[in-house]
């Protein structure tokens, strides 16, 4: 996947965003702890806004007492190369982008994942800070879809 | 000194069990001159008074008994004593907003913050105050039912994470410096190089 190409990370739940502004609980720890897991983002130049949603909904469906607002929903931007070229404090790369298609239901996914060997807890919150700072265009799911 | 404000919040969450009337009070912690210790007892009865009394708020949606002992709770958790930033009651006001989540929140296996969970955030945030930090952080809930605070500036990032068993985890970095941690206990003394760039 090409480093030009932009993701877009959907954030559901408002509780994400405090102010204005994206919070570290956006990108879960448990995508950044455990070596199988990644960060579920979508490349913008495959998106299908129809597919966005249903997958929002998908999971608002299987949280108990939680249903989806489509307008409560935002999203986020990541540069796909600027994410493989962030660097830890020791200077590693932490993460790899890579796509992770689900067949028939969205086709843009892809997933970020921690590729170090590093599982700690206080440098899961290095990951989450260095995801927060890279993340711009900060906006509802409707102006992102707008757009597309 | 900050003093106290008459005056009573309305609190409310997605979930639609948790809209209640909460007196200002009870959630902002007061502190007085001379030293003078509000009765705190007398402050969790007026908040379950003020539910069973509003009428605003629909019979099925009032959670009296559930609030009164949350008010306790958190009020035990209170250090009236404390002389604290503009950002300690508003931080505290949030947690308590997150605090009404309930398992699947997030999504399927998302877990509602546990009790122990929010005694220690609310302890994290009294430490804060108590060390004198200006700088506001951002307070967040993580999937697995943990509180997260944030602080992204221009100068600084940082992210601090309480777990329910009282230790904390935390990165942060200012000006080309950085410092990280597994496993701090929230009942020692605050991470020392943590607290430079909170202060700086």
């Amino acid at each position: 996947m090409d480093d030009a190409t932009d993701l877009h990370r959907l954030i559901w739940s408002p509780d994400d965003i405090q102010e204005g502004r994206l919070l570290t609980s956006a990108f879960p720890r448990q995508d950044l702890q455990d070596a199988a897991r990644y960060v579920s983002v979508s490349r913008t130049d495959k998106l299908n806004p129809e597919a966005e949603i249903l997958t929002a909904q998908n999971q608002a469906d299987k949280a108990d007492g939680v249903n989806f607002r489509r307008d409560e929903a935002w999203s986020a931007i990541l540069n796909c190369g600027e994410v493989r070229s962030l660097e830890d404090t020791e200077g590693n790369q932490p993460f790899a982008v890579k796509p992770e298609p689900i067949i028939g239901v969205n086709e843009a996914h892809c997933g970020i994942s921690n590729v170090t060997s590093k599982r700690g807890r206080g440098y899961v919150n290095q990951l989450r800070a260095l995801l927060v700072r890279a993340a711009s265009k900060l906006r509802t799911l409707d102006e992102f879809l707008g757009e597309i | 000194m900050q003093t106290s404000r008459i005056e009573d919040v309305s609190v409310s969450s997605r979930s639609p069990n948790f809209n209640w009337v909460v007196p200002a009070a009870v959630m902002t912690g007061i502190t007085f001159a001379g030293g003078a210790t509000l009765c705190l007892d007398d402050l969790a009865n007026r908040s379950e008074k003020s539910l069973s009394s509003n009428s605003e708020i629909p019979s099925e949606q009032r959670n009296t008994s559930s609030a009164s002992e949350e008010a306790k709770s958190f009020i035990a958790g209170w250090q009236p004593d404390v002389q604290a930033s503009e950002w300690y009651f508003d931080l505290n006001d949030r947690l308590l907003q997150l605090s009404q989540k309930e398992d699947g929140w997030k999504g399927e296996k998302s877990v509602a913050p546990s009790r122990e969970a929010r005694k220690a955030a609310s302890e994290m945030i009294s430490k804060l105050a108590h060390e004198g930090v200006e700088r506001r952080p951002s307070i967040g809930l993580d999937y697995e039912g943990t509180f997260s605070l944030n602080w992204m500036d221009d100068k600084l990032s940082a992210d601090l994470t309480v777990y329910e068993d009282g230790t904390y985890s935390f990165f942060a970095t200012s000006d080309g410096r950085s410092a990280m941690a597994d496993e701090e206990r929230i009942s020692e003394p605050l991470n020392g190089r943590l607290l430079s760039f909170l202060l700086g």
